[in-house]
C-alpha cells in the first residue's frame, strides 16, 4: 500500500489496516517493549502507547517525502518506549527504595559459590529477565546503546541527560546485568535441579 | 563498583538474543490497544506567531515612570499659555527720519548770540526726547541719534573754523546731511552730557584713618610677682 493510501486510511480510522499493520510488526515491537520494561505487563502497556503515539505521528508526519511505515517504526516506537518510561518514573522511586539489612545478609562477593559461569551460554529468559531488574536509567542506556547502536551523545540528548551522566549509567549497567545474569542463572539452576 | 570487576558478557550475542526475543501475538493485545486508544486525528495547525511578552518587574517599573514622567509633562504643560508667544513677537519699526522734524530746526531763526544756541539746542534735545518716547521708538534708534550726537560734539571740537550755528544745528538734527564746520568750537555742545548713557564716575580713594594711641598708665600684674606657685598633690 502506498504511504499516502495508508495515512488515508489511518485518518479514516481503518481498523483492518491498524489490526494488518499491529500484527505485521508486533514481533519488533515486543521485542523492544520487553526489553525497556521491567515486566511483561508493563511491556504490554508501553507497545500499545507506543504504537498509538507512532501511528499519530505517522499520519502527521510534516516531512517532504512520508517514509516506509517499517522505517518510520522502528525509530519512533523507541522515542516512544523512552516517553514511556519517563512517564512512569515516578513508580521507580517507590521500588528503588533500599531496605536495610544487617551485614550478615549483604553479600558482595559475586564468586563465593565458585561456580564459574559460561557468560557465553546465557539463556535469553535469564538475560531479559536481568535486564528488566535493571534501574530504569540504567535499562534504557543499555538498551539505547549496546543493542539498538545509539552513540552516547545521541543518547544523552535522547534522555535529556549530561554525556558523563550515560556514561556512568552504562557502566553501572554492565556491572549490574553481570551480577543479575550471575545471580538469575543461579536460581534457574536451583529451580530446575528441585 | 569493585576494582576487580571483569566484564565478560558478549554483547554481541546479547543483542542477538534480545532482538529474537518477542512476545506471541494475543488477541488481549489488540483488544487493549482498541480500548485504550483514540481515533487519529489528523493535526492541521495554523502557522502561529507566537509573541513573547517577558512582562518581569524591570519592565512594569519602566512602564510606570515613563507614565509618570508623561503625566507630569503634561501636567506642567498646562501650565505654559503658547497663545501668549504670538503677541510678543513684535514686529520691529523701521524708522525713517521724518522731514517735518527738519523743519522746526530749519526755522530757527540765525542768532548770533552765544547764549542763545544753547537754550535752542537743549529745547531741540528736548523735544527730541520728548518726541522719542512717544514715537515708541526701540532702543536701536536712539541709541544711533545719541551716537550721533557725540560724534558731532567730537567733529566740532576738532574743527577750529568758525561756522554757524545754524550749520551746526543741522548736522546735529539731520545724520545724513555732512555739513562742513570750519568755525568756532562749539562749547555748548560739548558740555551736554548725553543723557541716554551711563555715566562712570572714578572712585576717590579714601585716606587710612590715623587713631591715636595713648600709652599705658598701670603696669599689667605679673604671674611672678603677685601669684603664687600651686602646689602639686
Amino acid at each position: 500500500m502506498d504511504t499516502r493510501d495508508l495515512i488515508a486510511a489511518l485518518t479514516k480510522n481503518d481498523l483492518k489496516i491498524k489490526r494488518d499493520l499491529f500484527e505485521q510488526h508486533y514481533e519488533l515491537m515486543s521485542s523492544i517493549a520487553l526489553r525497556f520494561s521491567k515486566n511483561e505487563e508493563q511491556a504490554k502497556q508501553l507497545l500499545i502507547d507506543a504504537f498509538d503515539k507512532t501511528l499519530n505521528a505517522y499520519v502527521n508526519y510534516k516531512g517532504k517525502e512520508v517514509p516506509e511505515f517499517a522505517e518510520f517504526l522502528r525509530a519512533e516506537f523507541i522515542t516512544g518506549a523512552i516517553n514511556f518510561i519517563k512517564s512512569i518514573r515516578s513508580e521507580y522511586y517507590v521500588a528503588s527504595t533500599v531496605l536495610a539489612t544487617s551485614e550478615r545478609d549483604k553479600n558482595f562477593n559475586l564468586f563465593e559459590s565458585g561456580e564459574i559461569i559460561d557468560h557465553n551460554a546465557i539463556e535469553t529468559p535469564v538475560l531479559v529477565k536481568s535486564i528488566q531488574e535493571l534501574v530504569p536509567s540504567q535499562r534504557l542506556v543499555f538498551n539505547l546503546h549496546v543493542i539498538d547502536g545509539f552513540e552516547l551523545i545521541t543518547i544523552s540528548e535522547m534522555l535529556e541527560a549530561s554525556e558523563q551522566t550515560v556514561k556512568s549509567n552504562l557502566e553501572k549497567a554492565r556491572f549490574n546485568l553481570q551480577k543479575n545474569i550471575e545471580k538469575n542463572n543461579r536460581t534457574v539452576k536451583h529451580e530446575q535441579t528441585l | 563498583m569493585s576494582r576487580h570487576f571483569n566484564y565478560e558478557i558478549d554483547e554481541r550475542r546479547v543483542k542477538d538474543l534480545l532482538q529474537g526475543n518477542s512476545m506471541s501475538f494475543s488477541e488481549d493485545v489488540w483488544n487493549d490497544f482498541l480500548q485504550k486508544t483514540k481515533p487519529i486525528e489528523r493535526v492541521t495547525k495554523l502557522p502561529s506567531f507566537k509573541i513573547n511578552l517577558a512582562i518581569n518587574r524591570s519592565v512594569i517599573l519602566t512602564a510606570v515612570f515613563i507614565l509618570l514622567i508623561g503625566s507630569f509633562t503634561l501636567v506642567i504643560a498646562k501650565f505654559v499659555d503658547f497663545s501668549s508667544t504670538k503677541s510678543n513677537t513684535e514686529t520691529v519699526r523701521e524708522v525713517k527720519p521724518d522731514p517735518n522734524n527738519y523743519k522746526i530746526a530749519t526755522t530757527i531763526p540765525i542768532k548770533k548770540e552765544t547764549a542763545k544756541p544753547t537754550a535752542t539746542l537743549a529745547a531741540t534735545t528736548n523735544t527730541l526726547a520728548t518726541t522719542i518716547p512717544s514715537m515708541a521708538l526701540p532702543t536701536s534708534t536712539t541709541n544711533y541719534l545719541a551716537n550721533q550726537t557725540n560724534t558731532y560734539a567730537a567733529r566740532s571740537q576738532t574743527n577750529s573754523g568758525t561756522s554757524g550755528e545754524n550749520n551746526n544745528m543741522m548736522a546735529r538734527n539731520n545724520p545724513d546731511t555732512s555739513v562742513s564746520n570750519a568755525g568756532k568750537k562749539d562749547s555748548t555742545l560739548t558740555q551736554i552730557p548725553n543723557k541716554n548713557q551711563p555715566r562712570f564716575y572714578k572712585k576717590k580713594k579714601k585716606e587710612a584713618e590715623v587713631l591715636e594711641t595713648k600709652p599705658l598708665t598701670t603696669e599689667l600684674p605679673t604671674t611672678s610677682n603677685e601669684e603664687p606657685e600651686l602646689e602639686l598633690k
